[in-house]
């Protein structure tokens, strides 16, 4: 993977809820961190739909998982997440997942794992960010590239980016599509928040 | 009298900021009244019947059309997407700004849909794409546009 871009004290890309974000203990350079949607919706400054939370360590994921249970209300559980529902200010509520299907010693592991350029950014909630070069540049230009292909979610996760406005190649696009059969094409109407 | 020529005054001025060519909207809407299928008229804009909206917007509805639901966060961002635009069409083809982006979808998605019900001898005529169908489109629109050039 390409070096890392910092992207230190972007202050007005701070995410709103600093008593969260506090809890949270994210850490830019050590993580824990927000990753994926949730990271790019902060740095566009658009609105936030929910927050990953990405951990290196088995200590990092106890902790949050205290917090959560003591703290929040839980919507969610299972092996690979534990979703929460936070409401620390009347009528300001905030959906947390904290991701359990793997442990990330540094941040370009979470990268790897995700299908879009345009994801590869994470953040610590408070303005600084950690990208690669390619999602910086695809993130301006609203270019949707795939890093890897999964044919089971490629549609819902395809037409979910294309509805926020980032665009792929229509070559590419049919490229794609062509290794999809349609059993998987049906899959589709799996679109929803959990993609 | 004076009415009329108010409302002529005022439809001139909010045409003024519009930048598609009409006679290449009423082109496109002819052809996918015929064909049933969104038409590309230029830039990011599509007719679909007698709807004219952007790509995004096709896609809102052919996932609303399908399958009778879709994420009304994406919808609302869309719709957010269409306020920014909307000033590109001539007047008569913009949608109403009170909508929500989950609810223009779902008003265009019926419009469209009651169309293609209505017209005999069709081959898009199910009020439900099947899955073929709604991969056929997709591919025309998103990986190969359907030019009404």
């Amino acid at each position: 993977m390409a070096k890392l871009i910092y992207l230190q004290g972007l202050n007005d890309r701070r995410h709103k809820c600093t008593e969260l974000i506090d809890s949270l203990n994210l850490d830019i350079q050590n993580g824990p961190w927000i990753a994926g949607g949730a990271a790019i919706s902060l740095y566009t400054k658009q609105v936030i739909n929910d927050i990953d939370v990405y951990v290196t360590n088995r200590q990092q994921q106890l902790d949050l998982e205290q917090l959560f249970v003591d703290k929040h209300t839980i919507t969610y559980e299972s092996e690979n997440a534990l979703s929460v529902k936070v409401e620390l200010v009347k009528d300001e509520r905030h959906k947390v997942q904290l991701i359990r299907k793997g442990l990330y010693k540094k941040i370009e592991d979470v990268f790897e794992t995700f299908d879009f350029s345009v994801c590869q950014i994470a953040t610590d909630g408070k303005g600084n960010f950690v990208a690669t070069p390619q999602a910086l540049a695809d993130l301006g230009a609203k270019r949707l590239r795939v890093t890897h292909f999964n044919p089971d979610s490629f549609m819902p996760r395809w037409a979910k980016y294309t509805m926020y406005g980032f665009e792929l190649p229509a070559d590419e696009f049919t490229d794609y599509v062509a290794n999809i059969n349609n059993e998987q094409f049906k899959d589709i109407h799996k679109f929803n928040i959990n993609y | 009298m004076l009415l009329t020529s108010i409302m002529n005054n005022l439809k001139t001025f909010t045409n003024l900021t519009s930048t598609i060519d009409v006679d290449r909207i009423e082109q496109a809407i002819l052809m996918s009244t015929l064909t049933k299928r969104p038409v590309h008229i230029e830039g990011d804009w599509f007719a679909w019947v007698n709807k004219v909206m952007t790509k995004r917007m096709v896609l809102g509805v052919i996932l609303h059309s399908t399958f009778g639901h879709s994420n009304s966060m994406a919808a609302n961002k869309v719709g957010a997407h269409y306020l920014t635009v909307k000033d590109q069409l001539p007047y008569k083809y913009r949608h109403s700004i009170a909508l929500n982006g989950h609810t223009l979808i779902e008003s265009i998605s019926s419009a469209v849909v009651q169309h293609t019900i209505s017209s005999p001898a069709d081959d898009f005529v199910e009020p439900t794409f099947s899955t073929d169908a709604m991969k056929k489109l997709i591919i025309e629109v998103f990986g190969q546009e359907y030019e009404s050039k």
